[in-house]
């Protein structure tokens, strides 16, 4: 197999059954081949790789927040977090010791 | 006294006339609709959630609003509140202040929005009654809505079959005549696939011309939200209330109102139709069938149909399938079960997050995130993502050079009717082939829509769509940036 899916897993932060490892890798390889036609296209040397073509063009935000009323109100936003306490979101530790 | 009519309207035009002439009250049609509901559902299982309770007060507002009104006051009302009474219902992906928006996923399942989408917004202070939020395939990925974390939706049509994907709530609803427009998102034919499927109109509005402020992301540079309706004047109607540029989305742009003549059907528009892409091996019989029909239909009201080539367009389910996961890998970052949504614990934080996206998240979820996170690596980064946004503008070039010189490019919207549920369950790539018509617009921002197509209609008014399963399929109009009109006035032509 050559796509090493517990590297895989471990960047995008998932964790796998050994089922899912084997049935994964079989599908990306799969998807992999279909995809890999892109290869065999050429590109020409002054297409670039941003949108030049789409709408917007360099839209900027102003630099200031922007709330509707009654939304985006901190205590009900903190509420959501799986665990949370006194108005914060509690996170477990990073660092040992 | 007189008499009131109990059937469902036509159209939203239709429904204030009716208002108008006092044949009906809101509440009586929101009755009608949730009866419907209640009726179906347990069937299709297109809603998630219905907002009976507050659909009906709403509706008594609305009631008493217009009570003591002339029929002129009325007409001047809905003129100006054009989606006054309208019930609808919503893909449970844009979140509306204080409702649960799960996007059919585990990960969501008890998430309160804390915030209110633009659209919604729009639609609201246009005066449209909300009626519930629609099942989908997990985070928008799939084509079938077989990927819900809450069970298929079934096609309204025939049971056995799927309603498609990712809006197959959204399709199902209209189809099942549950409400009189939904608003779906399209990704990558996610709006236009099932109303395929369903034998719905489904409008891909051009990307930015709709905000994605309160739309759950799945890949920010080809979402978009849109309507699925039962007819183009209706499509057109909800398209012109949700449109317009937004501060709280910086990919959003302002597009001018479109005038009324632009949409009727023109005399002299031209077609373009990519006839070596159509008329090939893995798109059915049926479906070029149907293409053949619908260009002898157009022709015979004016319009000039013209072959186009565009070498690129049957590799655009490759470029797609790079760009797009690789935009799922990042968005679906924010999933680590510490800011929102449910949890897994584990001993540390870095278990916590494994197990929470390991747990929590779909199978196609997780493929997509890992695909993504392959396109992205070190070493594979240029030759995939790259080299992917490269043609992806070359792609765009080329439409758009198309596009200077027809009005619009016909294809089918699927290369085959709905498939049965199950039958595509154990190969994801046989899945993704579905979208080999609809991935276009959404790489090169362009607008689209699906029309049934009719083969003919018989003396009860029920429609045959000249398909062996009997079930539907769709005609897709593909045009220039911001040129929605070209493709109302084209449907008109045909439905």
């Amino acid at each position: 197999m050559l796509i090493n899916t517990h590297d895989l897993a471990n960047l995008a932060r998932i964790s796998l059954t050994d089922a899912e490892h084997i049935q994964y890798g079989r599908d990306i390889e799969s998807i992999l081949a279909f995809i890999d036609t892109i290869q065999s296209l050429s590109v020409e040397s002054n297409t670039t790789t941003h949108s030049e073509g789409m709408p917007p063009v360099g839209v900027v935000r102003i630099d200031e927040a922007y709330v509707r009323e009654g939304e985006f109100v901190a205590s009900e936003i903190v509420a959501q977090a799986p665990e949370n306490g006194s108005g914060f979101v509690k996170v477990k530790k990073i660092l040992n010791q | 006294m007189q008499t009131r009519s109990h059937v469902l309207p036509e159209s939203i035009i239709d429904f204030h006339q009716n208002l108008a002439d006092r044949k009906c009250t809101v509440e009586e049609v929101v009755k009608l609709y949730l009866g419907i509901i209640e009726l179906r559902n347990p069937d299709t299982n297109a809603y998630l959630e219905v907002y009976a309770e507050e659909a009906l007060a709403h509706a008594k507002k609305c009631d008493e609003f217009i009570a003591g009104k002339t029929k002129q006051e009325i007409e001047s009302h809905v003129w100006k509140h054009k989606l006054f009474g309208v019930p609808y219902a919503l893909k449970d992906n844009m979140c509306m202040k204080g409702k649960i928006v799960s996007a059919s996923s585990k990960i969501l399942e008890h998430y309160s929005a804390s915030y209110t989408a633009t659209a919604l917004q729009k639609i609201s202070e246009a005066g449209a009654i909300c009626l519930g939020r629609l099942n989908m395939d997990e985070f928008a990925m799939g084509g079938s809505t077989e990927n819900s974390a809450y069970g298929v939706t079934k096609n309204p049509l025939a049971l056995e079959y799927v309603a498609g994907g990712s809006s197959g709530g959204s399709a199902a609803a209209v189809a099942m005549d549950s409400c009189v427009f939904s608003l779906g998102s399209d990704t990558g034919g996610s709006i236009r696939q099932p109303s395929s499927y369903c034998g719905v109109i489904g409008l891909k509005p051009t990307y930015g011309s709709v905000s994605r402020h309160g739309l759950i992301a799945m890949a920010s540079s080809f979402d978009v939200i849109g309507p699925i309706a039962k007819n183009v004047e209706d499509t057109e109607l909800v398209f012109e209330v949700i449109k317009g540029v937004d501060v709280l989305d910086s990919t959003s742009h302002a597009t001018k109102p479109i005038e009324a003549h632009e949409t009727l059907p023109r005399h002299g528009m031209k077609v373009g139709v990519p006839k070596e892409f159509i008329f090939t091996d893995g798109v059915s019989k049926e479906v070029q069938d149907s293409v053949k029909a619908t260009i002898a239909k157009l022709e015979s009201k004016g319009v000039k149909i013209v072959d186009i080539s565009l070498p690129l367009l049957k590799h655009a389910l490759a470029l797609y399938y790079v760009l797009v996961p690789a935009e799922v890998s990042s968005n679906m970052a924010r999933f680590d079960g510490v800011r929102y949504g449910e949890q897994a614990e584990g001993k540390d934080l870095l278990e916590t997050y494994m197990n929470t996206r390991g747990q929590l998240l779909g199978s196609e979820v997780k493929r997509r995130i890992m695909l993504g996170t392959y396109v992205l690596s070190a070493g594979y980064h240029d030759a995939y993502y790259k080299k992917a946004l490269a043609l992806r503008e070359e792609l765009t070039r080329d439409l758009q050079k198309v596009l200077g010189d027809v009005d619009a490019v016909l294809t089918p919207t699927t290369p085959d009717t709905a498939f049965k549920i199950g039958e595509k369950n154990t190969d994801p790539l046989s899945l993704y082939l579905a979208d080999i018509f609809t991935v276009t617009a959404n790489l090169t921002a362009m607008p689209a829509i699906s029309i049934p197509f009719i083969e003919s209609i018989d003396e009860h008014g029920t429609p045959a769509y000249g398909t062996a399963n009997g079930l539907p399929l769709g005609i897709q109009f593909m045009a220039d940036i911001d040129k929605e009109a070209n493709l109302f006035a084209l449907g008109k032509m045909i439905y």
